[in-house]
């Protein structure tokens, strides 16, 4: 008899965490339903204004959906570059990133982070000006840390986001312009 | 009635949390670059406080001490997502700024100290009465810091995009020094210094 109470005493915590956890995960599953689509459009418009910073004379923008690739044209229609989106692993978690090309798919435009959740004053510093500076200009089949004999310098104390930018960026940017070339994109 | 309106206002003088308990100094010093930030965070914060702290005083006597604080974390990790997904939807850019210590509100002493320390041993008018306290001491404090530091580091007074006035001479070559997080380390200690020195905010 006393076993059996002890049993359901000690059950009793257990249950209780499960039924709280199982209260809090709804509420999470229903708001998030309902910010998700918000937060999407969010991103999207600061997208499409950082793309537009980067491409000044940008008159068009046609997205490729199944590349996720935007070719950027001016008044006349003729291509200026190509933007990607770009999405590397972090210290903290994702690194958003939009990188633009110029139309010769090969010298970087620009790099502009979108989102990240790096550390504040180390790895956060990928979105200064200096940073992102570093990468315009240069070409991508080049594109290293200086420490591998590249020419972007890494944020001190930030090893870990500073090559998370810059290998995401490589590896995603020659993977998306070797897809435009095979199927033959302007 | 008095008890409550006395735990309120302890909130924010004797218990304040920031320049008495000093806990929570990291959002503290981290988001007081700016007024804006001040009131999101405030804001953020106070929702958080005053929903876990209601709940958790509901919940108390169901809840072994066993398994406290699971229980609390649980709580308040689920009004911290609340909190941040929403401003992530509606308010974008506060939302930039503040960045991480949004979610960074999880692990605020502040909060867990007042669910443990309070809201589980009190009736739910009482914690509604300290979480509306302590988060209006914490906002005091952050608007405080904000204040002086945006002051002297910008020169100019703004509020949400509207300049509210500038500081003439200081607004061309402001002392940057105090925007970078040294200035808040030295904001804080002056402050501190002083309420201490003219005995106004006296702990207990």
């Amino acid at each position: 008899m006393t076993e059996k109470r002890n049993g359901a005493k000690e059950f009793y915590p257990v249950l209780l965490v499960t039924m709280i956890v199982t209260l809090s995960m709804t509420a999470l599953i229903i708001v998030n339903s309902i910010t998700l689509p918000l937060i999407e459009e969010n991103r999207k418009a600061v997208f499409n204004e950082k793309l537009a910073e980067m491409f000044g004379e940008m008159d068009d923008s046609e997205h490729l959906e199944e590349l996720d690739v935007y070719i950027v044209k001016d008044g006349a229609g003729d291509v200026v570059g190509y933007a990607f989106t770009v999405i590397g692993s972090g210290y903290g978690g994702d690194i958003d990133m939009l990188v633009g090309i110029e139309s010769d798919m090969a010298t970087i435009r620009g790099l502009s982070v979108i989102t990240h959740s790096e550390t504040p004053g180390l790895g956060a510093k990928i979105t200064e000006p200096w940073f992102q500076e570093q990468f315009q200009g240069k070409d991508i089949n080049a594109l290293a840390l200086s420490v591998n004999g590249g020419d972007i310098d890494a944020i001190s104390g930030a090893t870990i986001s500073s090559s998370a930018v810059v290998d995401a960026v490589k590896e995603t940017v020659l993977a998306k312009i070797a897809e435009l070339q095979s199927e033959g994109v302007p | 009635m008095g008890r409550v309106l006395e735990t309120f206002i302890n909130g924010i003088t004797k218990s304040n949390p920031t320049f008495i308990l000093l806990l929570g100094l990291c959002p503290t010093l981290a988001v007081s670059t700016s007024l804006d930030n001040a009131i999101g965070m405030t804001a953020a914060v106070m929702f958080v406080l005053i929903a876990s702290n209601i709940t958790v005083s509901i919940i108390k006597k169901f809840v072994p001490s066993m398994v406290r604080i699971p229980t609390f974390i649980v709580i308040i990790a689920t009004f911290v997502t609340i909190t941040d997904l929403s401003m992530q939807a509606y308010l974008p850019s506060l939302s930039q700024s503040l960045g991480i210590f949004v979610p960074l509100i999880v692990v605020n002493c502040i909060i867990l100290g007042r669910a443990e320390a309070f809201a589980s041993k009190n009736s739910v008018k009482d914690s509604f009465a300290d979480a509306l306290g302590i988060g209006l001491g914490f906002g005091v404090a952050i608007f405080i810091v904000s204040f002086i530091r945006q002051l002297l580091g910008t020169g100019e007074m703004s509020l949400f995009s509207w300049v509210l006035f500038k500081v003439p001479g200081l607004s061309d070559n402001p002392m940057a020094i105090f925007i970078l997080p040294m200035g808040a380390f030295l904001v804080i200690a002056f402050l501190l210094a002083m309420f201490r020195y003219m005995g106004v905010m006296e702990g207990e």
